[in-house]
């Protein structure tokens, strides 16, 4: 059973990316601030985790590139989340190596769909 | 002079009356010396002629009887006598012509004393006869006889002297008087002469002087020497009037042009007036770019003084930018004001560029009129706006994000079961959570082309191959509605200079919108073309049209034709397309016909 990491401040959305992503079957723990989501991540080590950009404390560019400094978390695929379409963000997430960007308002299905396919791309690797 | 106020025509007929006057008055004086002449020669030859006539012989008279006398001493007594007495009648017939032709008054006296000498002659012969010794009668005559018959033949001769000396006197007298007739014909003839060319001239001067001056006031005149003015001294009475005409015309000429002038003044005024008080700076430029003229607000705008004018836009105006826009929006290749220009005086403003171009009758370009709109104000509103939009958009994305998602989750059973009438209300407020995220996602596009955040990748486009990408998105929708999507025939190698991503999207909500108001049986068909270097695309259908007054307005935000019901979409689709496609320094407009159906163009560059 694959492991996700959600993080995002607002609760809401935790809860529904949480019960959405649990009814497909897969284990989710979550994280409100950049800190809590570099804790979260090393202790559970998760297989992917969802990356707020906009966050108290560390935001999530400053998150992906801790994550990326530590060799326990620099193998963990990462998918933006972000209420801003800006392209300008866009391109600072692929550049960074982020393995998606999914811009709110994010259905369901898309959601899904594009965890499956990152966790999927993540096995045939390793 | 006598000729003041006389008209041309009397002076001139004046001057050759008088010329025929001196010609009549020589020919006169001529005809009299002439007829001098001839009365002195008929003088000489009736008077002295017939005197010197009778003389010679009244001679030969007096020696025939001479003769006879001589006859008589030799014997021929009866044939001398014969003789004598024959000339004595003849002596007495020329005498007395003579004595009737006396015409000098020493004649007189020598008629008087041939007369008596002659009778002193006569009375001697008869005594000479009645003798008859001869020796007797030769002694009379040689003492008595001879004397007095030379005596006779004496005064005789000297009668003819005398009339001789008088011919020749007269002949003296017929000359000079030729002489003087010659002369004074002569003199005649010259003083005519002189007179003659004098009137001339005078007559000449009288006509040409007036029309020298003439002359030389229509140059002034014709120099726009309104002032000048010919003295009306004019000797003439159609000279008079003449120069009283010309002097009207000048002065109806002087107030006329004084008038003219006054309203192109009037009216150079009250364009400049109106130029100056033009509340936005307004530039005229002329083919060579050079300033022309600039209102007030311009001059404050660039801090230009008063004299500066006539130099090249950039030598005055140091803004390469506006200068560009300007070429740009003058050359049609950018509809005004699409993208404002930042100018910098102290504080920065923005303004809209608006160009008008002025040519002449031949199609060339002339002036360039510029008007800058300042729209600082407006678009600092309307940046306000678009960042409010933008940030409430943002704000809404999260709660939406997990009211779709929740209800969603709901829907499909995932954390419990529900009943049917709960399923039909979370589907309604699912419906509407997912017009509400299409909603603050097309808004969200917009700001961003407004507000220029978005880049236009242009490259070239193959516009046959994306007009089949896009519409093959449609054809599922298509085929269910029964609706039939055509795709006119487009050239292999139709290239447009295009983000064909964005362009994609414009044919996307354009198709969008036909299959949207479409019914079954509808057709929509995509067409696309080159005219000049322009790509024209076109999206037809025969669905219900646009109502007239919508036409103008469907470009608006959150404008729908149509009625309430049918509204669908968020109502931003033709305002972005609208961004996009003039984003691209292109144009989009429809053609509708209410019950007849709608064709939307846009055209783009070709790519070159």
């Amino acid at each position: 059973m694959n492991k996700i990491l959600i993080v995002d401040d607002e609760k809401n959305i935790l809860l529904v990316f949480k019960k959405a992503l649990q009814s497909t079957g897969y284990q989710v723990s979550t994280a409100t601030d950049g800190v809590e989501a570099l804790d979260k991540a090393s202790e559970i080590s998760p297989d992917l985790i969802l990356l707020d950009i906009v966050l108290p404390k560390l935001n999530g560019f400053m998150v992906y590139e801790a994550l990326k400094e530590e060799p326990k978390t620099e193998d963990i695929p990462v998918i933006f989340i972000s209420a801003k379409s800006e392209e300008e963000d866009i391109r600072k997430a692929e550049e960074l190596g982020a393995k998606d960007y999914l811009v709110k308002p994010i259905k369901q299905k898309e959601l899904l769909d594009t965890v499956k396919s990152v966790l999927k791309e993540g096995e045939s690797n390793g | 002079m006598i000729f003041e106020d006389k008209s041309l025509k009397l002076k001139i007929f004046f001057g050759y009356f008088i010329l025929i006057a001196l010609l009549v008055a020589i020919t006169g004086w001529s005809l009299y010396n002439f007829n001098n002449l001839s009365n002195s020669i008929t003088d000489i030859m009736e008077n002295n002629y017939k005197s010197i006539k009778s003389s010679d012989n009244m001679v030969e008279s007096l020696e025939r009887q001479d003769s006879g006398i001589l006859m008589i001493l030799n014997g021929q007594i009866e044939k001398g006598h014969n003789t004598f007495r024959n000339n004595e009648r003849e002596f007495y017939k020329w005498f007395a012509r003579a004595e009737d032709n006396i015409t000098i008054e020493a004649e007189k006296g020598i008629i008087k004393s041939i007369n008596e000498q002659y009778l002193k002659f006569t009375k001697l012969f008869d005594k000479f006869y009645q003798k008859n010794d001869l020796s007797q009668r030769n002694q009379l005559y040689n003492e008595k006889i001879l004397p007095v018959f030379y005596e006779v033949k004496e005064k005789i001769r000297e009668l003819r002297s005398v009339n001789q000396k008088k011919m020749v006197s007269a002949q003296e007298k017929a000359n000079a008087s030729a002489d003087q007739a010659t002369i004074s014909t002569l003199i005649i003839s010259m003083v005519s002469i002189l007179m003659a060319i004098l009137i001339s001239l005078y007559i000449s001067n009288q006509i040409m002087t007036p029309i020298n001056k003439l002359k030389a006031a229509i140059k002034e005149v014709s120099n726009k020497n309104f002032k000048y003015k010919i003295e009306e001294t004019g000797s003439s009475s159609e000279i008079k009037q003449l120069t009283t005409q010309f002097n009207r015309m000048i002065e109806k000429l002087q107030k006329y042009n004084r008038m003219n002038i006054n309203k192109l003044k009037d009216e150079k005024n009250k364009s400049e007036a109106i130029v100056n008080n033009i509340n936005n700076p307004l530039i005229v430029l002329d083919n060579e770019n050079r300033i022309i003229l600039l209102n007030q607000r311009s001059r404050e705008l660039f801090d230009i003084k008063e004299d500066e004018g006539n130099k090249h836009f950039l030598e005055l105006i140091n803004n390469e930018n506006l200068f560009n826009k300007i070429k740009e929006t003058a050359n049609g290749e950018e509809s005004s004001g699409t993208n404002p220009v930042e100018i910098k005086n102290g504080k920065s403003r923005y303004y809209k560029v608006s160009t008008n171009s002025i040519t002449t009758e031949q199609g060339d370009l002339k002036y360039t009129v510029v008007v800058l709109e300042n729209i600082t104000e407006l678009k600092k509103v309307d940046d306000l706006k678009s960042e409010f939009v933008s940030t409430v958009s943002h704000e809404f994305r999260t709660p939406l994000t997990s009211m779709n998602m929740g209800l969603e989750l709901i829907l499909k059973e995932n954390v419990g079961e529900i009943n049917q009438d709960q399923k039909e209300l979370l589907e309604a407020t699912l419906e509407d959570t997912n017009r509400l995220n299409e909603l603050v996602n097309d808004l969200l596009d917009l700001s961003k082309i407004e507000s220029g955040r978005v880049e236009m990748n242009m490259d070239k486009t193959n516009v046959k191959n994306l007009v089949e990408k896009t519409a093959g998105l449609f054809e599922q929708q298509a085929q269910e509605n029964e609706i039939e999507l055509q795709i006119d025939d487009i050239p292999d190698d139709l290239y447009a200079n295009a983000d064909p991503n964005k362009i994609s999207w414009v044919l996307s909500n354009l198709l969008g919108n036909a299959l949207r108001y479409a019914q079954n049986g509808d057709y929509i068909k995509i067409a696309a073309n080159k005219k000049g270097n322009r790509i024209y695309m076109s999206v037809e259908d025969n669905g219900k049209g646009i109502p007239e007054e919508y036409q103008d307005k469907i470009f608006e935000k959150f404008v729908r034709a149509g009625d309430e019901e049918e509204k669908k979409g968020s109502g931003l689709g033709l305002a972005i397309a609208k961004e996009i496609v003039e984003a691209h320094n292109g144009s989009i407009w429809v053609d509708s016909e209410e019950g007849e159906g709608s064709t939307f163009t846009f055209y783009l560059k070709e790519y070159k």
